[in-house]
């Protein structure tokens, strides 16, 4: 079994299967902005610290020492207490690993230090995962495991970076957008990593359908193996046995059987048909999956996979964007187009909803994933910022259907987010919009922010301004 | 101070009523509290709405600080501005009588919006599009507004410098507010604005 409560989950589908929470059916059960989630929860975002160089993502160690870690695009780890001090040094540098000259790429604003992730036996062994464009590799994704000599040190030396470096995985990208970016423990201990669909803009590779690519998917592998290997695959990874060479054999074979042979299909892939899921998040209680998938002209999307899911979910992209058919060509009300695929839990809009639609002010232009909260009035709510309208929505059930509350805009452009080890939900903010791009270390800083119930703020604290 | 302000705002407030852009943040802020406002002028009688329809070119009555400039608010909260960013960038007389006017002395400037632009296609058009339409940013090429106070150059000012929701960042951090005024004097072509001199009605 996948996740531990998937015993839990079962019953309740069988029993009620009208009230169960699970992927929309149809186009009208996709959440849109306007909704209102159970006891209509407010919430602060708290500044924690501030002064980080294009911050890209956050995660915690589990390791008790309440530290936060905080990913700069540039290539570099800060570490920050519980006291919202900034260490002086670097966590982490990728930057300066290399003599000649940094391992981390990030010419264009989407390339950079993705993501950082603790095994969940840190404490004991001090694994810690990158996910990063390398410089020397052209921009491949990179996903790469360091070892702290001693896990409660604020620092992995440069010497001790490329002493203990593993190279787990390398996703070669041909183009410089999309690069996906996320990657996290589930509960089952496996490795989960969002990979984009590689880039340009229409999927012109058709990646995310194809299951010979590792793009536009969510990726599941087992990293806990010997040394000479980089990772093992999941024995209930969807695709693992479809994707085995056999002899073939022809006769007394039904079409359903035929159907299980995808001799090309990589068995890494837990789900597919996702355009770039820069960030993605377990509920920590329930073990619930959500992707934040961006999209490309006209809809976001948030997706919900429950934590029974046995993988192999296609997510539409490319013949879907959200809820509709892609390319959008005009009004999809007016289109005659059938659901491919799993529909997303919510979308919300582009300042045009489809091509020669009339400008609106609902959405955004941009997801980007916080985490799942369960605390402030709120069970198992997906929170999610917007990079372009600094809105952040709230992503629930409220026992019959989705809903999508947007909780407050704010003036950031949000980039990720993550979990402290209490799992409050922690958001990160840049300035570092395409153009207005002076490089990783020269633009306007951003913050690290908790989001804490409205009235539960310390005294003194610095709240994200929000419209009025 | 703030009454003053948004009785002056009526006009534009009752412009901005139903139009529908990306950019929201002040959308609301603004159009509630103009709309609230806008009740309470209209008791009062016609002569608040003859200041708001001269407000954007009688520029003596913009709301002022104690030192007699501009007093100057942000696009999301409201608040006034604080000019804290890039302390060392020299204030040029045209941004010292901006200051002082509310009036942009390179509209209709050649040489200013010739610099705009070349500022305009590295900083805005990624969002605004080459010629103004929009995309991941509003339309700048009409006079629909999101935040009514847009429809001003003080509140285009302010946006630019100070920043609005998300995306739309502070500019005031990147760039100096000279030249804001020349991005400012180029988007006016936009609209056909800014070809000839600004109006003196």
């Amino acid at each position: 079994m996948r996740r531990l409560l998937t015993a839990a989950a079962v019953p309740l589908l069988l029993g009620g299967a009208a009230f169960a929470q699970t992927a929309p059916a149809t186009v009208d059960e996709v959440a849109q902005p306007g909704g209102t989630l159970p006891d209509n929860p407010e919430i602060v975002l708290v500044q924690v610290a501030d002064g980080f160089n294009d911050p890209t993502n956050v995660a915690n160690a589990g390791d008790g020492s309440g530290r936060i870690f905080v990913t700069e695009r540039a290539g570099r780890v800060q570490v920050v207490d519980t006291d919202g001090n900034v260490a002086e040094e670097p966590y982490i540098d990728l930057t300066a690993i290399n003599p000649l000259g940094s391992n981390v790429l990030t010419a264009f604003v989407e390339q950079g230090l993705y993501s950082i992730a603790f095994d969940p036996n840190f404490s004991e062994n001090g694994y810690v995962y990158l996910h990063y464009a390398s410089l020397p590799f052209n921009g491949d994704g990179m996903i790469l495991r360091v070892t702290a000599e001693n896990p409660s040190d604020n620092a992995i030396s440069s010497d001790q970076i490329n002493a203990s470096a593993k190279v787990i995985m390398r996703i070669e990208q041909p183009y410089y957008n999309h690069n996906g970016g996320q990657i996290a423990f589930g509960p089952d201990g496996y490795l989960y990593i969002g990979s984009g669909d590689g880039g340009w803009e229409g999927d012109p590779l058709q990646a995310g359908k194809d299951l010979a690519t590792p793009l536009g998917k969510i990726l599941r592998i087992d990293v806990n193996v010997e040394d000479t290997r980089a990772y093992a695959i999941p024995e209930d990874n969807p695709f693992r046995e479809a994707s085995k060479e056999r002899l073939m054999v022809l006769f007394g074979i039904t079409e359903e059987e035929f159907a299980t042979i995808r001799t090309k299909a990589e068995p890494e892939i837990w789900a597919y048909g996702v355009r770039n899921p820069y960030e993605f998040a377990f509920d920590p209680e329930t073990g619930d999956l959500f992707i934040a998938d961006v999209g490309q002209n006209h809809w976001e999307e948030i997706i919900y996979q429950p934590a029974s899911s046995t993988g192999g979910e296609y997510y539409g992209w490319p013949d879907m964007e959200a809820a509709y058919c892609h390319p959008m060509t005009g009004d999809p009300a007016q289109s005659d187009c059938a659901v491919v695929g799993v529909l997303p839990a919510a979308m919300y809009p582009h300042n045009r909803a489809y091509p020669g639609a009339p400008e609106t002010d609902e959405g955004g232009c941009s997801v980007q994933g916080f985490g799942v909260a369960n605390y402030a009035g709120m069970k198992g709510v997906y929170l999610a910022g917007d990079w372009c309208s600094g809105r952040v929505y709230g992503l629930g059930w409220d026992g019959s259907a989705w809903q999508l509350q947007e909780m407050m805009q704010t003036g950031m452009q949000f980039t990720a987010g993550g979990y402290d080890e209490d799992n409050n939900v922690l958001a990160v903010n840049a300035n570092n919009f395409y153009l207005a791009d002076q490089g990783p270390d020269a633009n306007p800083p951003g913050s690290l922010w908790r989001v804490m119930k409205k009235g539960d703020e310390p005294e003194g604290a610095t709240l994200a301004k929000t419209v009025q | 101070m703030v009454a003053r302000q948004r009785i002056l705002m009526l006009g534009v407030a009752a412009f901005a009523v139903g139009t529908a852009s990306f950019w929201p943040p002040a959308a609301q802020a603004a159009s509630d509290g103009q709309a609230a406002t806008a009740a309470e002028a209209g008791a009062e009688g016609g002569s608040a709405a003859e200041d708001a329809a001269g407000a954007a070119a009688s520029t003596a009555d913009l709301p002022r600080a104690e030192d007699g400039k501009i007093l100057f608010r942000d696009a999301l909260t409201d608040e006034p501005l604080e000019f804290t960013y890039r302390p060392d960038q020299t204030i040029t007389p045209a941004v010292e009588e901006f200051h002082q006017t509310g009036r942009n002395p390179y509209s209709g400037d050649s040489a200013a919006m010739a610099e705009g632009e070349k500022s305009y296609k590295k900083l805005c058009q990624a969002c605004h599009l080459a010629d103004g339409s929009g995309r991941i940013g509003p339309s700048l090429n009409d006079d629909e507004w999101v935040r009514a106070r847009t429809d001003t150059e003080v509140g285009r000012f302010e946006i630019i410098y100070g920043g609005g929701a998300g995306a739309m960042q502070a500019f005031g951090q990147r760039i100096d507010q000279d030249e804001i005024l020349k991005i400012m004097a180029y988007i006016d072509t936009f609209r056909g604005e800014g070809t000839a001199a600004p109006a003196s009605n």
